[in-house]
Parts: C-alpha cells; structure tokens; sequence
C-alpha cells in the first residue's frame, strides 16, 4: 500500500509545497505559544503556550508516530525558518567528524527531560515560550553555520525522539522498484535535482540527512520531508505500508547510519527512550515527590537540583545499566556473529525493548491529551478576554476539558499490554536471528527485562497522581 | 481556533481592572483529595476597604499542570462581602484559586487568590 497513491492525500503529499504548509500551520501554533506564552497570563493552565505545547503537542505527536509516522518532523517550523535563513546566508562548513552520532543529542535529550522536571516546565508559560525560542535558535544557528540536517541528525533531542518511536510506525518512505533505482544515473534522491539549464543551480535538495533511498532501511534518521518523492526523476518513491516494529530486528546495514547493531550511540538512545518514558512518568506520581524528599533528607538536605539529579543518575544511569548488563551477560555469545564480548548482546537486544517504552510514552502523553483536549476552547476564550477586555469568543466553557482520568486508564492498560507483546515478539525475532540453534534460551533474559519494565509501568499508572508545579 | 482568537483580539486593549482585595479562607488549609473542604471568600473593593455585597461570584480552581480540569463553583452570598463554596478536589498536588464574576457595578474580575497543595490521605 503507497500512500502517495490514495486519492487526496497523495497528490497533496505529492505537491512541491505540502510541506511548507504543514510547516506553516506548526509555525503558526509557534507563534501563538511565544506570544501569548510572553503576554499571557503567568499561569500553565490557563496560558496557550504550555496548554499547547504539554498537552496537545506532545499528545499529537505520539498519535501521529502510532498512525502514520514521523510527521512532525515533516511540519517542523524550526526547519521552515531555517530554510528562510539559508535564501539569506548558505551554510559552508560540514559538521565535524568527531561529533557526529548521538551522543550530544543524548546528552540534550536528558537535558531537557531534567530541566522539565527541576523547572515545572509544563507550569511555566515564559519558560516555555523562551524553550521554543531557542529550538528556533538552535536550529538556525547550527544549520546557518554546518551544511545539510546538521541539526535534525546530530542535535535536536525532539527529532531523536521521532526517529526512535518512528520506528514503530506503519509507513515508511522507500523505493517502489529496486530494478529502477539500480538503473538510475543521476541520484537525485540523495544529490538533488539540478537545473538542466544551468547545472549549478539546485532546484530540487536530496535527502539533507544522508539517506540514499535504494540503501534506506526503516524510518531511522528519517525526518518524512518527502525532498526525496521531490527529487526523484523517476517517481519511485512511495510511502509504504509495513509491520510496525520489524526494522527493529533488521540488521542490514541502512544508509546513512550503518548496521544499527554497531551503533552504540544509537542503542544507547534507545535506552534513555525506554528508561525515559518510565521516569518521566514516574515524575508525576506522589511516590517520586516521596522519593525525593528522602533523597535529600538522605544528602543532608541538599537541593531540589541535587536530590533530582541523584534521582536522574539512578533512574536513566545506574538502573538501565543494571538491568541491561545483566541481560546482556545472561544471554550466550552469538552463533552467526564474530563479536565475543560478554556486553555485545546488549546493543543488538536493546531495540526490542522500543514498544514498551513508546506504549509508556504514548500512556503517558496521551492520558493528558485525553484529558485535557478540549482545555484549548477555554484557555482561548479566557486569553480573548485578558486581551480584548470583553468575552470577544464567549465566556470560558472551563468545564470543557476531556475524558475523566480513571476512564483513561483501561485505555493505558491496553497500550501497554500491546507494547509488551510487541517488545516479547521483537526479542524473540531478535533471539532467532542472532541465535538460530538456541533462540529461546537467548531470548530468556530480555523476555524477563521487557515483562519486569512492563509490570513497573503498570505500578507507576496504579500510582495517584501528584502534579506540583508551584515551587511548594 | 486559539491562533484566530490570539490573532482577532492581539491589538485590542485590555479592560480597566477593578480594584479588589479578596481574601481567602479554606477548612482545612490543606484539604485531601474527594474530601469535602470548606471554602471562603471576603471580597472587599473601594477606599477605604468596604465589603462587596449582592454580587456573584464563581471560585475556579485549577492544577497547576495544564490540561487537568478545573473545579468550579458558584458561591452563595453570606452576606457583609463573604462568600461560601464547597469544593471537593479530584487530584493531589498544586492548585490556584481564581476568583471571579461581576461586581454589583457590572465590572467583572478574575482575581488569583489563593494557592495550596491537596494532599493524599494518609
């Protein structure tokens, strides 16, 4: 199944400026949450800029990741205003050899995980709006000075996010016909397509993120902007239905990234994804504002920064480290691999553990989406009144809000169950890819690893909710 | 629909504010989650200080994470400028009390009041 060959979706997403526009309307949500995130009332629930950003952004983008893909990468605004800077100044650097991978956009992922729980980010419209800005920034600063995606493929902790839950995703972009790619001359989908007339004008990019389509495995690093349907000179590219999941288990080498088994970066990523989506979750309950009041009764009554970070340094640091070494040197050596390190089982088995850690997320983000979709009406109404003086959309509906939360948490339950069935199956594909003669036994550890992750996110949504957010 | 509304409205002034006191009582200070607690409001406006009295008033509580919904509540005039309401909260953690409504002159007011945590039951 090609989308790009479904009536109305297909010639829009085949039109040369689909992106723009999906790019216009995020740029457009941007600039409400700057502005009324810097005019608007000093208070995360009835303010734009944190109800759009904590609830419906993130809401969004784990439903868009679920149905279809990484689309929000496809409508990044960041990426608009850079390409607007880049008409004003190209860049000419290449960024460097030695910092390429994930390693700093892992650091920036914890980053901002923490920096959202020591703030109260989602309380905070000014704070929000000032983090906004300086994705912009980020984004224009790097790609105004490095060529290509620089900033998607190396920094942007959102992007890694997508690249990762993209994975479990039902689309992704590939070649319709091998045979035609081999027969190719040009490579446009990676080159880009230029002027006949004039052969150092560019009027088509390839792929800014180093994909060279008939070599793409997977949705890995791939941003969905659809330059490559754009490019090719023989409309070989389609947005292909699949297993979710599966590239996963593929360990062919993809272009652009290499075998993804070899990639300790990128493991490494996958397992803040994992570790992650619990602590994040964890975070809201009353158990963690326990926990830490213990932390730093324990420290001698240390700051909040301090009791959190040692909190930090267990949940995303010494727990994962644990609990995948272990794994790792309970699964026997690989039959079909040359690799003997008593770790190497570590980054091949890491992968599968994904679902389980997206279905938390996806718990987690779409539990206050649920809830809170329609708090947008009101918060609207109440920002046209600060503004205007007068009820100009009708006096706020504040009782318009969402699902009840108990009623959500079936619905949690259920993604969970999915995404632990997934992570079982995905390691047992694993297990008999690496493991041909002893599949079960090797899949052993990892199956206990992906159920005990799956039974402490099943305590954490049993846990009561404790939002803070006022510094008390 | 929120960017047509930030968008329609951006360049218009905002409304005279009314000058208000409201001070704010709640038995207990800290209430627990699904337990009723009793809230109190003296709205006090003009100089020197006197009680606003026959006006309505709504108590809007709201967590302090976005998206939660609120508690709101009509509050019944005790008379001398004080106004009750019973509030029962559905979450622990951060909440603020927004006060608002219309003055017996017609100016309405929203008037953040008061901020505490709801605890969970022991």
């Amino acid at each position: 199944m090609d989308v790009l060959r479904w009536p109305i979706v297909g010639p829009f997403l085949r039109w040369r400026h689909a992106r723009t526009a999906l790019q216009l309307c995020l740029l457009a949500m941007a600039v409400v949450v700057v502005v009324h995130g810097f005019v608007g009332p000093d208070f995360g629930s009835t303010n734009l800029a944190t109800v759009l950003t904590w609830v419906h952004y993130r809401g969004l983008l784990v439903i868009a990741l679920l149905a279809i893909g990484n689309l929000f990468c496809t409508g990044c605004p960041f990426i608009r205003v850079r390409d607007w800077g880049r008409r004003l100044h190209a860049p000419s650097w290449a960024w460097p050899k030695h910092l390429r991978g994930k390693w700093i956009a892992v650091a920036l992922f914890i980053a901002v995980l923490f920096s959202y729980e020591l703030f109260d980010l989602w309380a905070l419209p000014r704070a929000t709006a000032w983090l906004v800005l300086a994705y912009f920034a980020g984004a224009l600063a790097i790609d105004l000075t490095f060529k290509g995606a620089t900033f998607c493929k190396h920094l942007c902790p959102i992007g890694q996010f997508n690249f990762v839950a993209s994975t479990i995703s039902p689309f992704e972009l590939r070649t319709r016909e091998q045979g035609t790619c081999e027969s190719c001359q040009t490579a446009d989908c990676i080159a880009g397509r230029y002027s006949p007339t004039a052969p150092t004008v560019l009027v088509q990019r390839g792929c800014e993120l180093g994909l060279f389509l008939p070599a793409k495995v997977g949705n890995v690093d791939c941003t969905f902007c659809l330059d490559c349907v754009q490019a090719c000179p023989h409309d070989n590219i389609a947005i292909a239905s699949r297993v979710p999941g599966l590239e996963l288990a593929d360990d062919r080498r993809r272009s652009g990234i290499g075998r993804i088994t070899d990639r300790l970066d990128i493991a490494v990523l996958v397992v803040l994804f994992v570790f992650g989506s619990l602590l994040n979750a964890f975070a809201m309950t009353a158990p963690a504002y326990q926990l830490q009041t213990s932390i730093a009764d324990l420290l001698g009554g240390v700051s909040s920064a301090v009791s959190l970070g040692a909190m930090f340094a267990v949940g995303l640091g010494l727990v994962p480290a644990m609990v995948v070494g272990f794994a790792a040197l309970a699964t026997p050596r690989p039959t079909l691999s040359v690799r003997t390190s008593v770790f190497s089982a570590a980054p091949r088995f890491v992968y599968g553990l994904v679902p389980l850690g997206f279905a938390m997320w996806f718990a987690h983000y779409g539990f206050h989406l649920a809830t809170g979709l329609l708090v947008v009406v009101p918060v609207t109404q109440s920002a046209a009144i600060d503004t205007a003086g007068f009820a100009a959309l009708g006096q706020p509906l504040w009782r318009w809000a969402g699902m009840r939360p108990g009623s959500v948490f079936p619905i949690q339950l259920g993604v969970l169950l999915l995404g632990t069935i997934g992570s079982v199956a995905l390691v047992r594909l694993i297990a008999r890819r690496d493991h041909p003669d002893r599949a079960a036994r090797a899949a052993v550890p990892w199956t206990i690893v992906a159920c005990a992750i799956a039974v402490f996110a099943v305590w954490i949504l049993f846990q009561p909710m404790e939002m803070r957010g006022m510094g008390q | 629909m929120a960017f047509i509304g930030l968008a329609v409205v951006a360049c218009r002034p905002a409304s005279e504010t009314v000058n208000v006191t409201v001070e704010w009582r709640m038995t207990p200070p800290s209430p627990l989650v699904n337990q009723e607690a009793s809230a109190e409001v003296t709205v006090l406006s003009g100089v020197p200080r006197q009680p606003v009295r026959n006006a309505t008033f709504d108590i809007e509580a709201h967590m302090s994470h976005p998206g939660m919904a609120p508690v709101v509540r009509r509050t019944s005039d005790d008379g001398n400028g004080v106004y009750g309401a019973r509030l029962q909260f559905p979450m622990s953690g951060d909440w603020v009390v927004f006060v608002t409504g219309t003055m017996p002159g017609g100016q309405a007011i929203r008037h953040r009041t008061a901020e505490f945590t709801v605890r969970l039951p022991q």
